[in-house]
């Protein structure tokens, strides 16, 4: 955990650094007193103080003993990965072409590999969803016609 | 002979029937048009065009289809329509907030990339004060500011709105100092003068119509060209304040919009406006039939936006 | 009174009415458990049906969609950890802790119960006390709303656990959170990267699918259960009446600060049924349990949400402005059918009001009839080997955050959530912290800023007024007390549990 909370003490430095840097360019206009960059300044402020703290505590050596558990962050990566390529697709082809194939893909990456339960999953989950959202609730899904 | 005449007879009647169809082609609306908010559904632009859609029927010989296109503070919805094909069959339910957003943050698109096509109403605004309030016209408001600059407590919606734009023009008008009190709503407004956080608020008449009823508020006076039909409150201009601000709902289309589709729509407001059970029901909720054609649309939007970036440059919000 | 309620009950149990009050609960339900179809839209979405309808008919079919949807939202807060509204964020943390013990059955058995009392009791509150309550909407201004915010913000010290540093990194980065897109106070875009689609900001329902329930699929992936054993445990057994009667007292608090939530228009939201699961573990006898999977962890926050339903209406009926979104699209529905909301309503249209009343009433039981008949279906959904559900989890919700403005920026938003939520859990910080600064963060900071205006730049405001000045103490009670606590235990060297044990959306 230690090496994870030094890590994540700069990272939430960095965080802070960029998030006070943006509200410098608020425009501050003339409407209240305190003016919409005080709030986020402030926040920056306690941010960039709770990652010292955190790297400090880090340093000495005072961070909680238990690692976390082992984690498959390839497997994270590869469904990460199709997720993007989805919501990068998805609007271009359609959102009945796309969904299927990412059900189908996630599917595979979990380590199913029974043909005929995939297909049925990938299909009738994104008829279902077509059919709930897109069909009886109206949602303007891509590449769909909208209801009438 | 007969079977010849016969034939004729099918012959031009098929061909009748054809160039009838062609005719129903070429005509518009020959298939649903969508009629573009953005509004979440329940909020007031996309009550304003189910209703309108409603009371068009029977007008319009084609379905009305209201699509919510929210996010990005009407942003969303303006590109939309900017880009959608020309011939009419897109049209944008549009209030002030289509102004405010391209002044406020870069967008892609902005008004000028529509084609104003008609306007239909002005949501009257009115000063408001609680019952027991000691003024009883804005000059007792305006004395009071003079006596005690920068402490009345005049609440309105957010800067930016036409609410706020209010409360400025009053101080620039008046010579004045108060001090505006930013609300995200209407009714949150509402609330805090009923409860005294706030000296007096602007706001829609049709929010505070059952209060004023109810005799809980007392309406001061209107920022209307002419007085609200149906009632007796004095405008600011017949105070001597000529301060004239309303919220438009109109149609608009994408740039470069059929000549003919905007003919047809033109017509089509002025013949719903005028028909009895929408008159009853518009009336109800103190919405103020302002019909203009495209051609005063256009310059009335010019006119407001000028306004809009003046005061908020005042108010520091833009360069 | 009585006979006007005699006049609401013919209006309410007509034939007509209730078949409409039926299909609005029934629609309510599965709008509710659609993640980014909140209830207000499900309302929304039926308004044109409502048109040529009775006005009485109308507000009753649409305050069954209300009730409905409060029972929908929980089925997906208890099962697949997405909370439907802020108000119900709170149900996931024991709710679904429940569900993942295989106790699925029991934690939708006790929201539904203890919503029905909630709702009843909610409608009783109304009746009885609707004009004095109303005083109470009115004695809140900005500094109280500011100081119930910070009230609701104190809470992150009994939430978070041992570690103060991180849960308070937690809250801070979810307040960062909120602070994105046109700031509503100036109108000034904060945050937006020059981006128009932030312009409006993170959906509270973006940002909530995203932290709950895709760090969760995330978080189930990359730390593997073993998927093949935990195949359909989930079992459909209801609460007994044993158990039941053992929530009196979370329900009762769920009642009081149900009540409250109704009452504020501003924004009050989701702060009550933080409260509400605070205090029930405060008085609880096993206060261990809660975030483990403790039944009155449900009761609390499902009760208070249901009660609302009702105590909405309060500021609705009574001065027009509408206690919640939903409120608002009944407000849309009244005004629709040519109804002033007022004093004078209830002396104008006595049928309308009272068949209201009384159809709320009937809509509750119709919740519990059709609440208890989609439970065992709503279990079997999810009672698939894990890939499958998995992956149908993630279909699902990320057609809702699409479908929350019918655009593609919600689903980059719960994406990048979904990350960011994943990562919180694996390092020990706590989503639900960050949660909680997300949806109270704007409440706070707008009201913040409107207390100085409306005291002309006084920041004694807050310290004067008395309510303003009681919430504040109260704030500053609820944060030490678990902090004062815990080294008082630590002292007496009371044993720490393991950290695996607590649950990991409270971490």
């Amino acid at each position: 955990m230690r090496r994870a909370d030094l890590v994540a003490g700069m990272l939430l430095l960095a965080v802070a650094a960029v998030y006070f840097h943006q509200s410098l360019f608020i425009a501050r206009g003339f409407a209240d007193r305190l003016g919409p960059a005080f709030v986020p300044r402030l926040l920056a402020g306690a941010l960039a103080v709770l990652a010292l703290a955190l790297l400090v505590r880090a340093v000495g050596g005072r961070s909680e003993a238990t690692p976390p558990p082992e984690a498959r962050t390839g497997l994270l990566v590869v469904v990460l990965a199709l997720l993007v390529g989805y919501a990068l697709l998805m609007p271009k082809v359609g959102f009945l072409w796309a969904t299927p194939v990412l059900l189908a893909a996630v599917l595979l990456a979990l380590g199913v590999r029974e043909p005929l339960p995939i297909a049925l999953t990938a299909v009738g989950v994104t008829a279902a969803l077509y059919g709930v959202f897109g069909r009886l609730l109206g949602v303007l899904l891509p590449g769909t016609p909208g209801r009438l | 002979m007969r079977w010849n005449v016969l034939r004729v007879v099918v012959t031009l009647l098929a061909v009748l029937g054809l160039s009838l169809a062609a005719l129903g082609q070429a005509r518009y609306p020959n298939k649903p048009i969508v009629l573009v908010t953005h509004s979440s559904p329940g909020a007031g632009g996309d009550i304003f065009l189910r209703n309108l859609a409603k009371y068009l029927e029977g007008i319009v010989p084609v379905p009305l289809v209201v699509e919510n296109r929210p996010g990005g503070a009407s942003a969303r919805a303006v590109a939309y329509v900017a880009t959608s094909p020309k011939d009419g069959y897109v049209l944008y339910g549009a209030t002030p907030t289509m102004l405010q957003t391209p002044l406020l943050t870069k967008t892609q698109y902005s008004y000028l990339d529509l084609q104003p096509v008609a306007n239909v109403f002005f949501d009257p605004m009115i000063l408001y004060v609680r019952a027991d309030s000691p003024w009883k016209s804005l000059r007792d408001v305006i004395d009071e500011a003079a006596r005690r600059p920068g402490q009345i407590r005049f609440g309105a919606a957010t800067p930016g709105s036409v609410e706020h734009m209010i409360a400025h023009h009053v101080m620039s008008v008046a010579k004045v100092k108060v001090q505006p009190v930013t609300f995200e709503g209407g009714g949150d407004l509402l609330v805090a003068v009923l409860g005294g956080h706030v000296d007096l608020g602007v706001g829609e008449y049709a929010e505070i119509a059952s209060q004023v009823q109810a005799g809980k508020v007392r309406v001061l006076n209107s920022f209307t060209d002419k007085r609200i039909p149906g009632t007796a409150i004095p405008t600011a201009k017949e105070l001597g304040y000529p301060i004239v601000v309303e919220k438009f709902r109109g149609l608009l289309g994408p740039k470069g919009m059929d000549p003919e589709a905007i003919a047809f729509w033109e017509k089509a407001i002025q013949q719903v406006l005028r028909k009895p059970a929408y008159q009853m029901y518009y009336r109800s909720v103190y919405q103020v039939p302002a019909y203009m054609d495209h051609v005063q649309y256009k310059l009335y939007l010019d006119r407001m936006n000028v306004t809009l970036r003046r005061y908020l440059k005042s108010i520091g919000l833009v360069e | 009174m009585l006979e006007r309620f005699a006049l609401g009950a013919q209006v309410a149990l007509h034939p007509q009415a209730l078949l409409m009050t039926l299909l609005g609960v029934a629609w309510g339900i599965l709008g509710g458990a659609l993640p980014g179809i909140s209830g207000s839209i499900a309302m929304a979405l039926l308004l044109p049906f409502t048109f040529g309808m009775d006005p009485a008919v109308a507000l009753m079919m649409l305050a069954g969609v209300y009730v409905g949807a409060m029972y929908g939202g929980s089925i997906t807060a208890i099962l697949v950890s997405t909370p439907g509204t802020p108000g119900s964020a709170i149900t996931v943390v024991d709710g679904y802790a429940l569900h993942q013990k295989g106790e699925s059955g029991k934690a939708l058995g006790v929201s539904l119960v203890t919503g029905t009392v909630g709702g009843i009791a909610g409608v009783a509150i109304l009746v009885a006390f609707a004009v004095p309550l109303s005083r109470v909407a009115l004695a809140f201004g900005p500094p109280e709303y500011f100081a119930f915010g910070v009230f609701g913000l104190a809470l992150i010290s009994s939430f978070v656990g041992r570690d103060l540093v991180k849960g308070a990194i937690s809250a801070i980065l979810g307040l960062m959170l909120a602070t994105v897109g046109t700031d509503p106070f100036t109108g000034t875009p904060r945050f937006t990267f020059g981006s128009v689609d932030l312009v409006g900001g993170v959906a509270a329902a973006a940002g909530m699918i995203g932290l709950f329930a895709v760090s969760e699929i995330f978080y189930q992936i990359a730390e593997g259960v073993d998927w093949e054993r935990i195949r359909g445990r989930y079992t459909t057994k209801l609460p007994s009446l044993v158990e039941l009667w053992r929530l009196r007292v979370a329900t009762f608090i769920g009642i009081v600060f149900g009540t409250i939530e109704g009452l504020l228009p501003g924004g009050g939201g989701a702060i009550a049924s933080f409260i509400a699961y605070n205090e029930a573990k405060r008085w609880s006898k096993h206060p261990e349990e809660f975030g483990r999977g403790s039944l009155e962890g449900v009761a609390a926050p499902e009760t208070a949400n249901n009660v609302v339903t009702a105590t909405a209406l309060i500021p609705l009926l009574t001065f027009g402005i509408p206690g919640s979104n939903s409120a608002a699209i009944l407000l849309a529905g009244m005004m629709l059918h040519g109804l002033q909301p007022g004093p004078a309503l209830f002396d104008r249209t006595p049928h309308v009001v009272y068949g209201l009343f009384v159809g709320l009433l009937v809509a509750n039981l119709f919740m519990l009839v059709l609440g208890l008949l989609a439970l065992r279906p709503s279990i079997a959904l999810v009672n698939v080997r894990r890939p499958f559900l998995l992956s149908a989890i993630l279909g699902l919700v990320l057609v809702g955050a699409y479908s929350i403005n019918n655009s593609m920026v919600e689903v980059w938003i719960v994406l990048l959530t979904g990350v960011v939520g994943y990562l919180m859990r694996r390092y020990g910080y706590n989503v639900l912290a960050m949660v909680l600064g997300f949806v109270l963060g704007f409440m706070v900071e707008a009201n913040l800023r409107r207390s100085l205006l409306i005291s002309l730049g006084d920041p004694w405001v807050f310290f004067t007024r008395p309510i303003s000045a009681l919430l504040l103490a109260l704030a500053v009670l609820t944060f030490a007390w678990p902090i004062v606590r815990r080294v008082r235990e630590d002292r007496r060297g009371v044993p720490k549990l393991a950290p695996e044990l607590t649950h990991r959306a409270a971490r």
